[in-house]
């Protein structure tokens, strides 16, 4: 059963169209990427899930059941971390939590022992400050306490690491890893290694679509970089390896990122890997390094979104 | 119900760590002192300044000019206070978007509306309370004749239901516009509009306006109970459309 | 002499809550070094000096948000 699931939702604001006919599915238990530039739209899909805005079009549902605007009963089964959690400044962490579960309609135990255990979990135990007194990243570790408080089956996080340091930013990975097992997590975020290192399903939004969607493994297959990286061991060996016969055929495409790098980008990998081969042979060149380039996430969001 | 209570208890803790029961409890008790003792003392201190002939001049004080000082004090500085204090209560709520949180876990707007409503109500009521409680004592102690009349009674709770209507124009406000200076304009210009139309003789009997300016002629039976109690009325009709009016518009916004 | 004996016991409390409201406000803005505007300095004199309406002032404009 699929967590989420956006058919055609559209927004605009004013008249500047924000969401173009959105689809996306998250399976149960998967965490989730949600990518895109700032001003993409991330925020406002995540706002028109929660029911905070009106969609124009299409419909949202949370384990198959529907959200409609100011109607959301499906957000009991919803954490909901904004981007900058906002806090009272008067109140304490355990004050908040309290407030929070009363809302939900949580038994007062239930709310003691999860406040307890969930201010373990992100490391503000014992924290008996007022929040007006707290750091960026020990907000966004209360928000997320606060967002998990009710045992939701979906934690949605609007750019969690953002504006944190990055012990900060490591902080709320490892919490979001140790999540996971039993909550399925939507994160949008901006910043792509953090996707990379957490993340098993993605999809890309740009200009108000979604550009790519599916795992992680089989959107990078489907972008292959066909790239090779030579590093050679002087400037010398490297200009001798740019005068290459084979290089000035059509199909490649040549970066020097430094005095003794070459990345090869080509069109067809078998044929450029035999032509390099045979030239280094023939040349005597001995390369200090020839690799296959990885597809990088980054790499397939610029080609996604170029 | 639950969302109710539990936002109503956490406005409570927002007021006292905010320092409004402080100003609101310590400025009313000290008009609550400074209004007899004004009225007491005043002709006393010209007396002894003027020369003999006009000091003999001034009329000895009664305790109409102690409630003379009450409702001077508490229908001008104690409602601006009131209004000033309560205006930005919705505004913060939308410039941190503290709220999202808590609504996304399924606190209804109606009851973030009625709970504003309710906190400011009960500090409001306190204070003012206070306020009269300590200036009728000192009253029954300097002039031992006071009697408490309910026309006294009646003036005094209509102070209190206008406070109370001011409290409600706050948070219409304060939705409206987003902000605490939309919250004390629409406010303050709700109140002038009231007062110019006072000028209009008929339709002067309905006018909430009644209730904090005509408390001294209740009190001397130079205004009928009855104009008093429909002036009530309205207020108090006015005072819901207002809270229904916050609710209906609160509902309707993207935040 | 003999009536400023007179009005003393009305007034001590009125100079009570004066002080109580000056007092709090002092605690305040000496803890909390940020305000809506102005400086320590400025918020130190106007609720020491203007009484009553100063701390008030202070509280409801002064205050700087964070605890």
């Amino acid at each position: 059963m699929n967590a989420l699931e956006l058919n055609g939702i559209s927004k605009q604001f004013a008249d500047r169209p924000v969401l173009n006919g959105i689809d996306l599915a998250v399976p149960e238990g998967s965490v989730f990427g949600f990518l895109g530039a700032n001003g993409a739209g991330k925020t406002t899909t995540m706002k028109l899930i929660l029911g905070l805005i009106k969609a124009d079009a299409g419909s949202i549902s949370v384990f198959g059941e529907t959200v409609g605007f100011g109607r959301t009963p499906s957000n009991r089964l919803i954490g909901f971390l904004p981007d900058v959690p906002a806090f009272y400044p008067y109140l304490r962490p355990k004050e908040y939590l309290r407030l929070c579960g009363e809302i939900s309609g949580m038994p007062k135990s239930e709310v003691q022992a999860r406040s307890d255990e969930l201010l373990q979990l992100v490391g503000l135990a014992g924290e008996n400050r007022r929040i007006g007194g707290f750091s960026r990243g020990m907000k966004q570790r209360l928000g997320i306490a606060q967002a998990l408080l009710h045992s939701p089956r979906l934690l949605i996080c609007d750019e969690p690491t953002s504006a944190l340091d990055p012990i900060g930013r490591r902080e709320i990975l490892s919490i979001l890893e140790k999540v996971r097992v039993k909550t399925t997590v939507l994160f949008s975020t901006h910043i792509l290694s953090d996707v990379e290192s957490i993340c098993d399903r993605i999809a890309i939004l740009h200009d108000g679509k979604i550009l790519e969607s599916g795992s992680l493994q089989d959107i990078k297959a489907a972008h292959p970089t066909n790239s090779f990286l030579l590093t050679f061991q002087t400037a010398d060996d490297q200009a001798r390896f740019l005068a290459a016969p084979f290089l000035s055929g059509s199909g490649f495409r040549i970066e020097t990122p430094d005095a003794v790098s070459i990345i090869l980008h080509t069109n067809s990998l078998e044929q450029a890997e035999l032509n390099i081969l045979s030239f280094l042979q023939q040349e005597r060149l001995l390369p200090r390094k020839m690799e296959l380039m990885e597809p990088t996430l980054e790499r397939v969001f610029l080609e996604v979104v170029r | 119900m639950s969302g109710f209570f539990a936002f109503f208890k956490k406005e409570c803790v927002s007021q006292k760590r905010t320092y409004k029961w402080l100003v609101l409890g310590l400025v009313f008790l000290l008009f609550g002192i400074l209004n007899p003792l004004a009225a007491k003392f005043l002709p006393d201190i010209l007396g002894s300044i003027l020369p003999g002939s006009l000091a003999s001049a001034i009329p000895e004080s009664v305790a109409l000019d102690s409630w003379q000082q009450f409702f001077k004090n508490s229908t001008q500085m104690g409602l601006l206070l009131l209004a000033i204090l309560f205006s930005g209560q919705m505004s913060r709520e939308y410039t941190q978007g503290t709220l999202l949180p808590l609504l996304t876990r399924g606190l209804s707007r109606t009851s973030v509306v009625f709970a504003k409503f309710a906190a400011a109500a009960a500090s409001w009521t306190v204070a003012y309370f206070l306020s009269f409680g300590v200036t009728y004592l000192y009253t029954l102690y300097f002039w031992p004749d006071t009697t408490f009349t309910w026309q006294l009674f009646l003036s005094v709770c209509g102070v209190w239901e206008f406070g109370l209507f001011i409290l409600a124009l706050a948070l219409l406000g304060g939705i409206a516009f987003r902000n605490s200076y939309g919250a004390l304009l629409l406010t303050g210009g709700i109140i002038i509009v009231l007062f110019l139309l006072a000028a209009i003789p008929a339709i002067n009997e309905w006018n909430p306006v009644v209730l904090v300016s005509q408390n001294l002629g209740l009190i001397q039976n130079s205004v009928a109970c009855g104009t008093f109690l429909a002036a009530g009325g309205i207020t108090a009709a006015l005072t819901l459309l207002a809270l229904m009016g916050a609710c209906i518009l609160f509902k309707r916004q993207q935040l | 002499m003999e009536q400023l004996m007179e009005y003393l016991p009305f007034l001590i409390p009125i100079v009570i809550i004066e002080w109580a409201l000056a007092i709090t406000a002092l605690v305040h803005v000496i803890r909390h070094p940020h305000y809506k505007f102005g400086n320590r300095v400025f918020w130190i004199l106007i609720v020491l000096f203007v009484q009553v309406i100063g701390p008030i002032l202070y509280f409801v404009a002064g205050r700087g948000d964070s605890e």
